[in-house]
């Protein structure tokens, strides 16, 4: 039973993370937590009945949790379920040379750029 | 950190698999911490007002606070400073709140660390911290398997 739900939860959160306007919400919030609606779409060029329908597929992966502070909704990225994942596949001697790799590639990319 | 004041800076959510008891008792006895907390045990009474310590190796206190809210088993909440880390210490206490909700499914924690002063160092220090703990806690109490710190 236990397992069941753990898994239907993994697929929402893999769900949600298909989508690049999704993504680029939690890119928004990574940034900058504790934002309302408009923050979070600001420049995004998605209508708001949109936004607001990948915010719910969002909240229901629990990537993204909402606190009602006074009359406004703020937004919070929660990276918890991302840790899930990461602890699944990486054991403890390959997430070491996973962040290894994860830094060459960050650093090689950013000489790129220059 | 967030400068519109009263807004929560950081806001964690986990479903444990675990009745709303076993939750408060991952977060409040030593017995679970040492194996999902960075390895430190938790010391109070929870009475508000007591203090809140967690111990590292040699007991020395790794972290410290004051019990603001406990209300068994739904929301305990403590200030939280590092007394022996010099960026920090002359920041004034955070503060960490749980919130324990039954769920079908078992509880739904939220974890809410907020009351940084701005351009706080201790912001930058719990940023990567919270995912871990808390994933820890559910692993714990839904495999009943500690975590491997040694290599994080």
């Amino acid at each position: 039973m236990q397992l069941i739900y753990c898994i239907i939860e993994m697929e929402q959160v893999f769900k949600a993370l298909a989508a690049s306007s999704r993504r680029k919400m939690l890119d928004r919030l990574h940034i900058k937590q504790g934002v309302t609606l408009s923050e979070l779409v600001e420049g995004l060029d998605m209508r708001r009945q949109s936004a607001t329908r990948h915010i719910a597929v969002l909240e229901q992966a629990e990537l993204i949790v909402t606190l009602w502070q006074g009359r406004e909704k703020l937004h919070y990225l929660n990276p918890v379920p991302l840790e899930e994942i990461s602890r699944r596949w990486l054991d403890k001697f390959s997430q070491n040379k996973a962040a290894a790799i994860i830094s060459l590639k960050q650093a090689l990319e950013e000489n790129n750029n220059e | 950190m967030n400068n519109q004041e009263n807004v929560p800076d950081y806001v964690y959510v986990a479903v444990i698999a675990a009745a709303v008891e076993k939750v408060w008792e991952g977060l409040t006895t030593a017995e679970f911490t040492r194996q999902y907390w960075h390895s430190t045990r938790i010391r109070s009474d929870f009475k508000v007002g007591s203090r809140v310590e967690f111990l590292v190796e040699n007991d020395q206190v790794g972290c410290e606070g004051e019990v603001l809210v406990c209300n068994y088993p739904h929301e305990l909440s403590y200030s939280w400073r590092f007394p022996r880390n010099p960026d920090t210490q002359a920041e004034p206490p955070t503060r960490v709140t749980f919130t324990l909700e039954s769920i079908a499914t078992g509880t739904r924690l939220t974890v809410i660390h907020d009351q940084f002063v701005p351009g706080s160092k201790m912001y930058e220090l719990v940023s990567g911290g919270w995912p871990l703990v808390i994933c820890g806690l559910k692993t714990l109490l839904e495999t009943g398997s500690a975590v491997d710190f040694s290599s994080m």
